[in-house]
C-alpha cells in the first residue's frame, strides 16, 4: 500500500515536471524563419519575407479595427446616444493599446506603424474632445429653451458664447481631423484594407460641424445674445494685443468696463475657451488688463470674452496659437560601467522649452523619461544593458503648441560589467545576503541529515557487528529489554554471541527481525563488514558451501515466500518461519562451539 | 534484470528526457536540470530501497543525494539573492 502511494507521488511528480518542461516548448521549433532573419552569418531573403508577413498577419486585424472604429464612433456621437459613445470611446481606447502593446512585442519599428501609431493617437484625442463638445452643445440646446422660457436674457447670452466657444472647438476638431487622414487612409490602402468608413466618418463629422454651426445661427439671429450684450447702461470692451501668438509669447488681453454713476467697479471675469482663466481687477477708470504666457495651449483658434457681474458681457475675440518648431539637442552620450548620461536641451526658435517631458529610446524603445529644467535642458543616467545600441531622445508636444522633435542618433558600445572583487565583496557586504545563504545552507544540512537518519517504519537499523563483548549498542539494548522474555529456557552461557542476538525469541515473533538477527549473526561468523546492505538470497549465496548453508537458504526461501507473497502471513507460515531460523541459528550455534 | 540495473536505467532515461525537453525548448538551464535530476535520482532511490536490506551502492546514492539537498540549499539561496538585488 505504501509502495503504491509512492508510485502514485512519483507519477504525479514525473508528469508535473514534464507538464512544466512542456510549457516551455511552446514553439519547440530548432529552426524558424524568425531566427533566421536575424542570423549574423546570413540573411535568408526568404525568410525576411516571412517575418514581414507574420507581423502583418498580427496587425493588420488592429488596424482594420481602427480605421473603421471612428465611423462607428462618430455616427453614435451624431445620433447623440452618449450611453454607447462612452461604451465606444473605451473600446476604441482598448484597441489603440492594443496595437501599441503589439508593436512594441513584435518590435517594430517600420515608419508606416509609427506614423499610424501617432496619427490614431490624435484621432483617439479628437473624438474624445468631440464627444465631450457635442454633449455639452446638448445640454446648451436644453438650457437655451429652459432660459428662454423663464426670459432670463443673461443666462441665454452666456448660452450664445459659450456656444460660440464650443462651435470654433468643434470646428478645430474637424480641421485636425481631416490632417489625419492623409496618414490613416494610406496605411489602411498600403496593407489593402476597406477605407471607405474612414472616409464616411469624415463627412458624418462635417454633418456634425455644420448642425452645429446652423444651431449657432439661428442661436445668435433670435436674439439670444450678440457682441454688443449687457446693460445698456453697462459698456463693457476687451480687445487683444497680438492676434497671433506662438510658444511662450504672451496673450494679452485688454479692457475697459464703463458703469452708470462712475465709481470703481468690481473684478472682471475673463473666459479663455468658455473656461474662466481668471479674474482681474479694474482700475478706478475701469480699464481691467490680463496676460497670460503660452505653454499648454493646443495649436489653433481659441475664443476670450470677459464678463463683468455675471451679467455684462464683452464682445467675443478670437487668437491664433500658431504651431512652432522645436529643436531637440542631445549631446553625445556618456558611457559608463552599465549607465548611461544623457543630457541636451529642448528649445524653440526664440525661448527654451521647460518642464516639458523628454524620451530616452534606445534602439527604439522608451528606456528614460526625463523632465526637462525652467531653462529647457535635461539630464539622466539610465542603466543600459550591455551591448551596441542606437540611442536619441524625442520630444512629442503632446499638450503643446510645438512641433514634434527627435534629436540626432548616436550609437553606443556598453561594456560588459566585469566581476570584479569589489562587486562581490560589495555583495556579500549586505547582511540580509549572508543571513539568507548561511539560513538556507543550515536548512539544507538539516534536511540532508534527516534524510540519511530516515528510517522506514518496521525496519531494524543497522548496527555495526563487532561491539565490545556483552556490550550490545545502546538502542539494541533498549529493544531487547522491550521484547517479551522467551518462554523456552536457555543457558545463556553456552554460545554468548549468538544468544545474544538470540535473546527474547518466541512464537509469532516478526520475521523481520528473525532475518535481521540471522543476518546479523552469519556476518558475525563470516566477518562481513555490512550486514545490512544483505537481502535474503543475497545471504543464502553467501553461506555457500558452508556447513549451515542448508539451514540460512531454507530461512530464507521460507522467509521470501511469505514476507513478500504480498499476503498477510498466517500463523503456520510463522511456525514455518521461525523452525528455519532456529535451525538455522542452531547450526551456527553448533559451528561456533 | 537486477535492481541497481533497473535503477540506473531509469535515472538513464529520465535524465536524457530532460535534455530532450531542453533542447527542444531551446532553454539549457544547469540549475533546471539539476532540480530535475535530483527529483529523479530521490523518486528512484525511494522506490528501489529495501525495508530490511539497504546495498552499498544506495548507501552512497543516498549520501549524493544528501550533497544534492545541499546544493538546492544554495541554488535557492541565490535565487533569493538575485530577487532581492533587483
Amino acid at each position: 500500500m505504501r509502495r503504491l502511494s509512492v508510485v502514485l507521488v512519483s507519477a504525479a511528480l514525473i508528469v508535473s515536471c514534464l507538464f512544466l518542461i512542456a510549457m516551455q516548448s511552446a514553439s519547440p521549433l530548432l529552426y524558424s524563419p524568425r531566427i533566421d532573419a536575424i542570423a549574423d552569418d546570413h540573411v535568408n531573403a526568404g525568410a525576411l519575407t516571412r517575418v514581414t508577413g507574420d507581423r502583418a498577419e498580427r496587425v493588420l486585424p488592429l488596424v482594420s479595427d481602427l480605421l473603421n472604429s471612428p465611423g462607428s464612433l462618430i455616427l453614435t456621437i451624431k445620433a447623440n446616444d452618449y450611453e454607447n459613445v462612452a461604451r465606444e470611446l473605451e473600446e476604441y481606447r482598448q484597441l489603440s493599446r492594443n496595437l501599441d502593446s503589439l508593436v512594441i512585442n513584435l518590435d517594430m519599428t517600420e515608419s508606416e506603424i509609427a506614423e499610424f501609431r501617432k496619427a490614431n493617437t490624435e484621432n483617439l484625442h479628437i473624438l474624445t474632445e468631440l464627444s465631450n463638445g457635442t454633449e455639452r452643445w446638448e445640454e446648451l440646446k436644453t438650457l437655451e429653451i429652459r432660459y428662454r422660457e423663464g426670459g432670463d436674457s443673461q443666462m441665454l447670452t452666456s448660452i450664445t458664447y459659450e456656444g460660440e466657444s464650443l462651435q470654433r472647438k468643434i470646428q478645430d476638431l474637424y480641421r485636425d481631423y481631416l490632417d489625419q487622414e492623409d496618414v490613416m487612409v494610406k496605411t489602411g490602402e498600403k496593407f489593402n484594407l476597406d477605407t471607405s468608413s474612414y472616409i464616411e466618418s469624415e463627412r458624418e463629422f462635417r454633418e456634425i460641424v455644420h448642425q452645429v454651426e446652423t444651431g449657432q445661427e439661428e442661436r445668435v439671429s433670435t436674439g439670444a445674445g450678440g457682441a454688443s450684450t449687457g446693460d445698456d447702461q453697462y459698456q463693457l470692451t476687451i480687445d487683444l494685443l497680438d492676434r497671433e501668438v506662438s510658444y511662450a509669447e504672451r496673450m494679452q488681453v485688454d479692457g475697459l468696463i464703463r458703469i452708470p454713476g462712475g465709481g470703481k467697479p468690481e473684478d472682471v471675469d475673463i473666459f479663455i475657451d468658455s473656461q474662466k482663466a481668471a479674474s482681474v481687477p479694474t482700475g478706478v477708470n475701469g480699464s481691467f488688463s490680463f496676460a497670460q504666457v503660452v505653454e499648454h495651449e493646443r495649436a489653433g483658434t481659441h475664443t476670450v470674452f470677459a464678463v463683468y457681474s455675471g451679467s455684462v458681457f464683452s464682445e467675443i475675440m478670437t487668437f491664433v496659437v500658431e504651431t512652432e518648431d522645436a529643436l531637440l539637442i542631445l549631446k553625445p552620450p556618456e558611457v559608463t560601467e552599465s549607465h548611461v548620461v544623457f543630457s541636451g536641451a529642448l528649445r524653440t526658435d526664440t525661448a527654451a522649452v521647460g518642464n516639458a517631458p523628454v524620451e530616452i529610446l534606445s534602439d527604439g524603445k522608451r528606456a528614460s523619461t526625463v523632465t526637462t529644467d525652467s531653462g529647457g535642458n535635461f539630464r539622466v543616467s539610465e542603466k543600459i544593458p550591455p551591448g551596441d545600441h542606437t540611442v536619441k531622445a524625442l520630444f512629442q508636444a503632446d499638450s503643446y503648441p510645438l512641433s514634434p522633435s527627435e534629436s540626432a542618433e548616436y550609437k553606443i558600445t556598453v561594456p560588459e560589467p566585469a566581476p570584479s572583487i569589489e562587486r562581490e565583496s560589495g555583495f556579500f557586504a549586505n547582511p540580509l545576503h549572508i543571513g539568507v545563504l548561511i539560513a538556507s545552507i543550515c536548512v539544507s544540512c538539516i534536511a540532508a541529515f534527516f534524510y540519511l537518519r530516515r528510517r522506514r517504519p518496521g525496519s531494524i537499523p543497522v548496527s555495526p557487528i563487532f561491539h565490545l563483548p556483552g556490550n550490545g549498542l545502546p538502542e539494541e539494548r533498549e529493544k531487547r529489554e522491550r521484547m517479551p522474555i522467551s518462554p523456552l529456557p536457555r543457558e545463556q552461557d553456552e554460545i554468548p554471541g549468538i544468544l545474544d542476538v538470540q535473546a527474547g525469541l518466541e512464537p509469532g515473533m516478526d520475521p523481520g527481525y528473525l532475518f535481521s538477527t540471522l543476518r546479523k549473526a552469519v556476518s558475525r561468523h563470516l566477518s562481513f563488514l555490512h550486514p545490512g546492505s544483505l537481502t535474503p538470497r543475497e545471504l543464502c549465496s553467501l553461506c555457500k558451501n558452508l556447513p549451515f548453508s542448508t539451514a540460512v537458504c531454507r530461512f530464507a526461501r521460507d522467509y521470501e515466500q511469505n514476507v513478500y507473497g504480498g499476503q498477510e502471513i498466517s500463523g503456520d507460515n510463522r511456525e514455518t518461519i521461525l523452525a528455519a531460523y532456529s535451525s538455522a541459528m542452531e547450526s551456527l550455534e553448533g559451528i561456533d562451539h | 534484470m537486477m535492481k541497481k540495473h533497473l535503477a540506473i536505467s531509469t535515472l538513464a532515461a529520465w535524465v536524457i528526457l530532460v535534455t530532450g525537453f531542453m533542447i527542444l525548448a531551446r532553454t539549457m538551464d544547469l540549475e533546471i536540470f539539476f532540480v530535475l535530476w535530483l527529483i529523479g535520482i530521490l523518486i528512484i532511490v525511494e522506490l528501489v530501497s529495501d525495508q530490511m536490506a539497504t546495498p552499498r551502492y544506495l548507501g552512497v546514492l543516498k549520501l549524493v543525494i544528501a550533497s544534492g539537498v545541499i546544493l538546492f540549499g544554495v541554488i535557492v539561496a541565490r535565487k533569493i539573492m538575485e530577487i532581492l538585488a533587483q
